[in-house]
């Protein structure tokens, strides 16, 4: 399959030195130890932290698009969501209702104030957030940290049904989860990152 | 004009006020009779020598001198913006002084040309004290500002990454930051317009009153300076603001953090 985000030599504050290659479709998941660099790894190549090394996206490298085109392209969720407007949809590029209830997220949530909504609920928000710029790529770190098992099924099978038009690199502490959605495996340790399947 | 003129021992009582109130800060363990009794200390010696200055300044020596003295003021006034932020910004100190030196400089030099037109324009006993209360309000403003915009950027570092990630560009993540900083920097100087005259008389007029001008012509002058001041703080602390955004971002609009010490 053709690469849709390739990282050639990325050079990670904590030291070590990232090759990978994600293509349409695929969900790679990402484990570590904690503090080893796996959020750094996300931040990197959402262009959010200045590394040395090659990113390209479609085969163009990433000083061929301004960080803003790049960052809704290559899109990061973080593990806690921020929102600075009262309501999830007023964050959101277009209408998300259906997409809300795939994650069993009732519409009317999204037009409740934020601070209404509960950790779970937010983390959902967060994701349909992200999907509603459309981006190629998604970078989600711990996105169902949180969650109770049955609302975290609920975000993996949603995230598997958007990875059919787009890539996404996936931290997980939680190998059998890792198990459950990845098509490919990747270990950060301390010194290298390597496929573990 | 009917000057009554003070002696040491009139100044020896306001200052006994003072003392009472370190005192008072003492005995209630509110820690600030060092800084209070300091800053006096400062208010007496820096006024004193500066009385000084504008003597000479005034009758013997050359307008020229006028040059020297102002970058002097203008380089204190930016050390003083420094000194009261908590999280400071490398190069800080050229943004602070740079806003204050085009906001303060230029509405000076448009009062002293347009409005006041002295012969010659330049005469110091006009300038010195227009451009010191500019710097002085226009220092505040600034100061407030970019302490606020610092803080708050450092605090709700999540967010504007945040509004970032969802390709967002520099002028819109740090949006609601920059407006808290503008409306803080310059409220103090919207409230004491709004006061004026009712709730407060302005220092400088009653300054002026005090030493025998017509109240009429120190109201003239106070509103004027009024609203010089208020421009200067306005644009002031718009243009610091400004400079400190740019450099809280670099050129792939990333958050530096690392910027601030």
């Amino acid at each position: 399959m053709a690469n849709l985000l390739s990282v050639h030599n990325l050079r990670l504050p904590t030291g070590q030195l990232i090759s990978l290659h994600l293509a349409k479709g695929e969900i790679h998941s990402l484990n570590g130890p904690s503090g080893v660099g796996k959020t750094r790894l996300l931040r990197a190549l959402a262009d959010l932290d200045k590394v040395e090394g090659q990113v390209r996206l479609h085969h163009q490298s990433i000083g061929n698009f301004t960080a803003m085109d790049w960052r809704r392209k290559v899109m990061l969720v973080p593990t806690d969501s921020r929102w600075w407007l009262n309501t999830a949809a007023e964050h959101m590029a277009k209408d998300m209702s259906a997409e809300a209830e795939l994650l069993k997220l009732s519409p009317d949530r999204l037009s409740a104030p934020v601070t209404r909504l509960s950790t779970g609920e937010k983390a959902r928000c967060a994701l349909l957030r992200a999907l509603s710029y459309e981006p190629q790529v998604l970078l989600l770190d711990e996105p169902t940290s949180g969650l109770d098992p049955a609302s975290a099924l609920t975000v993996e099978t949603t995230i598997a049904h958007f990875a059919k038009k787009r890539a996404v690199l996936w931290v997980t502490h939680d190998e059998l989860q890792a198990e459950r959605v990845a098509d490919h495996r990747w270990q950060l340790s301390a010194e290298t990152l390597i496929r573990v399947h | 004009m009917n000057i009554i003129p003070l002696s040491v021992l009139d100044l020896g009582i306001a200052s006994s006020l003072v003392l009472l109130l370190a005192a008072l800060s003492w005995k209630m363990n509110l820690g600030v009779q060092n800084q209070l009794l300091i800053a006096a200390i400062r208010t007496a010696v820096q006024l004193t020598l500066i009385g000084f200055v504008l003597k000479l300044l005034f009758e013997e020596l050359d307008p020229l001198w006028l040059i020297p003295i102002a970058i002097l003021m203008l380089l204190a006034a930016g050390r003083e913006v420094i000194a009261r932020q908590d999280k400071r910004l490398a190069g800080g100190f050229m943004v602070g002084t740079s806003a204050m030196f085009v906001s303060s400089f230029a509405i000076t030099v448009l009062a002293l040309l347009v409005v006041v037109q002295p012969a010659p324009w330049y005469q110091p006993q006009y300038a010195i004290p227009l451009l010191g209360m500019m710097l002085g309000n226009t220092m505040t403003g600034i100061a407030v500002g970019m302490e606020r915009l610092l803080k708050t950027v450092h605090d709700e570092k999540d967010t504007i990454e945040q509004r970032l990630m969802l390709g967002e560009g520099p002028k819109d993540a740090l949006r609601n930051p920059m407006r808290d900083a503008s409306r803080a920097g310059m409220i103090p100087i919207i409230n004491a317009m709004a006061a004026a005259g009712i709730v407060s008389l302005p220092g400088m007029m009653t300054g002026q009153i005090l030493a025998g001008s017509p109240p009429m012509e120190a109201v003239k002058y106070q509103i004027l300076i009024m609203f010089m001041v208020s421009a200067g703080t306005g644009f002031g602390t718009l243009i610091a603001l400004k400079l400190t955004a740019i450099k809280l971002f670099d050129e792939r609009s990333r958050l530096r953090l690392d910027r601030l010490y």
